[in-house]
């Protein structure tokens, strides 16, 4: 089975194509280019390494959120497009989880995503070889809060994005899509029409017309 | 085989999420656009990340009706057109990547289009554009007189210097308390108003093609602000008509000045605004005197669709001009520069 996977939700970019679970390509960026420029050209390209043909892939998978709002959703309408066009399913998963599997770390892992005035995107999943559980959702939350919540676990961040919260110790990590479909669990089937990102906050603006309500 | 030139247009520039199949730039096979303004409504006007996400939602449903409705399948198209700006720079990249994406998947060729080339060839859809001509542009976020010679060639010859004229009519329907977007409120209001108040003709006295409409906004600001100190009530169907006439005033004006000096017979009134009865009726009335030959879109067509990139994106087809899988939106793109 040939799956086509892409991750835009933060600067960094990784699209890949696995055979039966296993990478066989992968473009991964790290670097402030918009992936509105460079998601599809990227996805042509990961194809044409891997040597695969657009109609033989057998179905997308698609990090949808959190992180940069526009970001999740180029790679989420990219995604829904290549579904419906090319007619195959279309799954997604949490983009905190594919940070945490990115290092081959197994224990605790707490990937991170900086969500400015001491705020992350954070969640916690024991991670096995093949399994894991997830110990803590994936939720918008004041970094000190987590942290407090956390016995023991390897923070993960993008040391190239900029990092506003106060941490003294993290692992570097970039997401590396390939390697989370070897987690079965995580993936969850989705309806192509239906889909959207997995924001987990609302507007701004809707939240300051909810406040006035 | 056809050498007709069918072409899936896309459009996501503001708060519409659009998609159109036209064939060879002026047949309609079909138009579908999906309204976020019910939404927009509680804020007041567009919010970009609420539009953004509204795209998302929307973008395959609306690419699949424009094809089933258009009964095609991909593989009877010649290419897709997609409205690369200006625009809301989130609100754009949710078209410009299905765009790339269909493309990608289809093989077919992206032409990438000017929005505002798009509200001008919305006139294409009723019958061919006659040159040389001169386009009013007036929507939210533009007012401007365009001078073309020929297919795809544009020229400013004036433009605003402050408000849009869509934007003014925003404001001003805000102020005596209509909702969003006011435009369509005070075209209604003012059918049973008269010109009571003689608010300012901007820059009518000026000999310029340019045109301000802030002034103007101010004047019914501070008049409606009088009149409240005062405790006096305002008739408001009297402020819509004031208003109103004085935009049309003042955009006749302008507009006749031009076709006269540049020597133009066409004119095409373009964007929302042209949706307005008083433009509309006394454009038309003037025309005929004048002896100008007018083209005004259908109404549907004058505020954002899908169907008018379609018949803009048949001529950059036909000149070649295309993007490739790199194409990304740009919130302002000069029309100037858009010329093929
Ligand atoms: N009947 C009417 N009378 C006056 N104004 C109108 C009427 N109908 C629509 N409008 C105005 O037209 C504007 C919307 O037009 P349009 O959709 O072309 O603009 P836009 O797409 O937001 O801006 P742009 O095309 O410049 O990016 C709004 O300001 C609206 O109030
Ligand atoms: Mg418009």
């Amino acid at each position: 089975m040939i799956s086509l996977l892409l991750d835009t939700s933060n600067q960094a970019l990784s699209v890949a194509v696995n055979r039966d679970g296993k990478m066989i390509a992968e473009i991964n960026t790290n670097y402030k280019k918009t992936h509105s420029e460079t998601l599809v050209d990227n996805i042509q390209k990961v194809l044409s390494i891997a040597d695969i043909k657009k109609n033989h892939i057998d179905r997308i998978i698609v990090a949808k959120g959190p992180g940069s709002y526009t970001g999740v959703r180029i790679g989420i309408t990219v995604a829904k497009m290549l579904a419906k066009q090319l007619n195959i399913p279309i799954y997604s998963v949490s983009s905190l989880f594919v940070l945490a599997v990115s290092n081959h770390i197994t224990g605790n892992a707490v990937p991170l995503i900086d969500a400015r005035r001491g705020h992350v995107y954070g969640a916690v999943y024991n991670i096995q070889e093949d399994d894991y559980t997830e110990v803590i959702a994936p939720a918008y939350i004041e970094f000190s809060t987590l942290a407090a919540d956390i016995d023991e676990g390897v923070f993960l961040l993008n040391s190239q994005e900029k990092i506003t919260i106060d941490i003294d110790e993290y692992t570097h990590v970039t997401p590396r899509i390939s390697e989370a479909e070897r987690y079965k669990k995580a993936l969850k089937l989705e309806d192509a029409d239906q889909l959207v990102p997995d924001y987990l906050r609302i507007s701004e603006a809707e939240r300051n017309w909810q406040n006035n309500q | 085989m056809s050498k007709d030139i069918k072409i899936l247009a896309i459009e996501t520039s503001c708060d519409e999420t659009a998609a159109s199949v036209i064939q060879n730039g002026h047949e309609i096979l079909s138009n579908v656009v999906v309204s976020q303004i019910d939404s927009h409504k509680r804020f007041g006007g567009v919010v970009p990340e609420v539009a953004s996400r509204h795209h998302v939602e929307a973008i395959t449903h609306v690419i699949d009706q424009a094809l089933s409705d258009a009964d095609l399948e991909p593989a009877d198209l010649t290419a897709v057109a997609v409205t690369e700006g200006p625009g809301l720079i989130g609100a754009l990249l949710i078209g410009i990547n299905a765009a790339k994406t269909f493309a990608f998947v289809h093989d077919l060729p992206l032409v990438p289009v000017h929005h505002i080339a798009g509200h001008i060839y919305a006139a294409q859809l009723e019958k061919p554009l006659e040159f040389p001509l001169i386009a009013l542009v007036v929507s939210g976020g533009h007012t401007e007189l365009v001078y073309m010679k020929d297919h795809m060639s544009f020229e400013i010859i004036g433009e605003t210097r402050d408000d849009a004229v869509g934007e003014a009519f925003d404001k001003v329907a805000r102020v005596i308390d209509l909702p969003y977007p006011g435009g369509p409120h005070i075209d209604k209001l003012a059918q049973s108003g008269e010109d009571t108040f003689n608010f300012p003709r901007g820059l009518m006295k000026e000999d310029t093609f340019d045109f301000s409409f802030s002034g103007l906004k101010s004047a019914v600001i501070n008049k409606l602000h009088n009149y409240n100190q005062k405790g006096i009530e305002v008739n408001k169907n009297d402020v819509a008509a004031s208003f109103q006439a004085s935009v049309t005033d003042v955009l006749t004006a302008k507009t006749f000045a031009a076709l006269e000096k540049y020597d133009v017979e066409n004119l095409i009134i373009a964007g929302g605004v042209a949706g307005n009865s008083e433009i509309r009726s006394r454009f038309r009335s003037m025309c005929i005197d004048k002896n100008i030959n007018l083209q005004i879109p259908e109404l549907k067509f004058c505020t954002d669709n899908a169907a008018m990139i379609g018949a803009a994106a048949y001529h950059l087809y036909n000149k070649d001009h295309l993007a490739d899988l790199t194409l990304n939106g740009r919130n302002f793109i000069d029309i100037e520069e858009y010329a093929f």
